[in-house]
């Protein structure tokens, strides 16, 4: 089947799944921040944080993203939770390593002078470190992201649609029509999403990155 | 309204470890400088950061006016002193007049307000204000961070400056020329300052009074003048320098050597408020041993009995 014909016919479900994608990419990337911002700051700020969940992340980040999805079948179930719950999770790491390793980096006067100017603990948190750390951060954030734009094709294999599901298709009915889309689409949001980021990390590192 | 600080037998130590302050006790009087000096590690920061109690003491008080700063609350007592260090302490992900604000903002100030006063501050310390408040810090140079740096201190008119080290990573043409600046300012505002610093020089140029601190200590505390005339020790002259007399010359006016003797015919002038280090150098230069002054005049003997007057 020529292009054409394949979106003439299918177009609705392209578009269904290409929404789908999207929407467990939003849900994904949003669960992956707030923990790994949140595990970022307690462990920058606990060191027992730190030493307890970094291996851990660490452990999910190396297993194979299939091999997670499978495990957890038996634990979340098939459909969305069980699709979701393990790459988010992936997702974690890169934004908890950048948060915390970008709280680290800032110079410890940084902090001392709003000490010094009467800031509480959240205000430094809040209007000083993190804003600081920020452009570091978003780096994290959207290795986070491309990652988990196309490891989410994955989720085809435990039945919950995405983009994947075309590849799937394409696979199993030796269809290269749809196959293609299916690739190209999850590339060309894996492009965007970088492009995306990427320039809202160098507009915020080009005031941030002082020359201290 | 400035506040005097005092020391009153502070003392600062570690667990199993020589005390960094010893029993330190001297007094900033309301509206005046008072430049600490010493080598590396003789507690100069530590004792600087005890009084917005960065560092806690040990034992022994410390006075903001007549109040004990540790009866009052943390952040109100911050808030009241301004802190300027090397230029890295500037917020970078804050605009000049954002850096500015923070002190204003956290007392809660008007928009309007906070806004009349960056601009007022942002003059003050001589950085026209269309063109630098929206301005990143690290697009400014290191003069033009440590000007913000101090803006951002006298944000809130705070009574109390501290500042430690704050010229410290400047070139020396701009680090004289903020010296400079900050004692036209202090000339004006009259604030109570504490400013910290290795560099002699900046010590004897900036403070109404020079203390001495070495290995916790306190080794000598007096005007620059009467230090540079007498130190109390091998290492306060060690610290001065072997040239310390001309330095000497330097922190006294014309004015307060010359006398009343009218000077020979075609004796080059020089004005009262130079320094006698200038007149020295310009006896010097054009082979003169005396200089004509207003009516009176400054006689090479004259600059003779600098050392014995108090």
């Amino acid at each position: 089947m020529s292009f054409a014909d394949y979106i003439d016919l299918f177009g609705d479900n392209i578009v269904y799944l290409l929404e789908r994608h999207l929407l467990l990419f939003a849900l994904a990337l949003l669960g992956a921040t707030l923990l790994g911002i949140g595990l970022g700051v307690l462990a920058h700020r606990f060191e027992p944080v730190d030493r307890l969940a970094l291996p851990v992340v660490n452990v999910i980040q190396a297993c194979p993203e299939i091999v997670l999805l499978a495990l957890s079948i038996p634990l979340f179930g098939i459909g969305v939770r069980g699709a979701l719950i393990p790459l988010f999770l992936k997702g974690v790491l890169p934004i908890l390593r950048n948060t915390s390793g970008g709280l680290r980096s800032l110079d410890p006067r940084l902090k001392e002078t709003a000490r010094a100017m009467g800031m509480t603990p959240r205000q430094i948190l809040l209007e000083v470190e993190i804003p600081a750390a920020l452009p570091i951060v978003i780096a994290g954030i959207r290795i986070s992201a491309v990652m988990l734009v196309s490891v989410l094709t994955l989720t085809a294999y435990i039945g919950v649609d995405s983009l994947g599901t075309l590849i799937v298709q394409g696979i199993a009915r030796m269809d290269v029509t749809p196959l293609l889309i299916g690739c190209g689409l999850t590339a060309m949001l894996a492009l965007v999403v970088n492009t995306l980021l990427l320039s809202i990390e160098r507009l915020l590192s080009r005031r941030v990155s002082a020359g201290t | 309204m400035a506040l005097g600080i005092e020391f009153r037998s502070v003392t600062k130590a570690y667990p199993g470890a020589e005390p960094v302050i010893d029993r330190l006790s001297l007094r900033v009087a309301p509206g005046t400088t008072l430049a600490l000096v010493g080598p590396s590690g003789c507690g100069k920061t530590t004792s600087l950061k005890m009084v917005n109690r960065l560092i806690e003491p040990s034992a022994g008080d410390i006075l903001l006016g007549d109040r004990a700063i540790s009866t009052m609350p943390l952040n109100d007592l911050r808030r009241r002193i301004g802190y300027v260090i090397q230029y890295v302490g500037l917020f970078p992900h804050m605009t000049v007049a954002q850096n500015i604000a923070v002190v204003p903002k956290l007392l809660g100030w008007p928009r309007e307000r906070i806004r009349a006063r960056v601009d007022e501050l942002l003059s003050l310390v001589g950085l026209p204000p269309e063109a630098h408040r929206g301005r990143y810090p690290r697009t400014l140079s290191g003069g033009q961070q440590q000007r913000v740096g101090v803006a951002r201190a006298l944000a809130a008119d705070p009574p109390v400056l501290l500042m430690d080290e704050p010229f410290g990573a400047l070139d020396p043409v701009t680090r004289i020329r903020l010296q400079d600046e900050l004692k036209s300012i202090q000339q004006r505002l009259r604030k109570t300052v504490l400013i910290v610093t290795h560099d002699m020089d900046e010590a004897i140029r900036l403070g109404d009074q020079v203390a001495i601190l070495r290995a916790g200590r306190l080794v000598q505390i007096d005007t620059p003048a009467n230090i540079l005339r007498r130190p109390a020790d091998d290492f306060v002259s060690e610290l001065l320098g072997h040239d310390r007399l001309i330095r000497l010359l330097s922190t006294l006016s014309v004015g307060s050597a010359m006398s009343a003797v009218p000077a020979p015919d075609g004796a080059p002038a020089i004005a009262a408020e130079a320094t006698l280090e200038q007149a020295f150098l310009h006896m010097l230069d054009s082979g003169r041993e005396a200089l004509a002054v207003g009516s009176g005049s400054l006689h090479l003997r004259d600059l003779l009995k600098v050392r014995v007057n108090a």
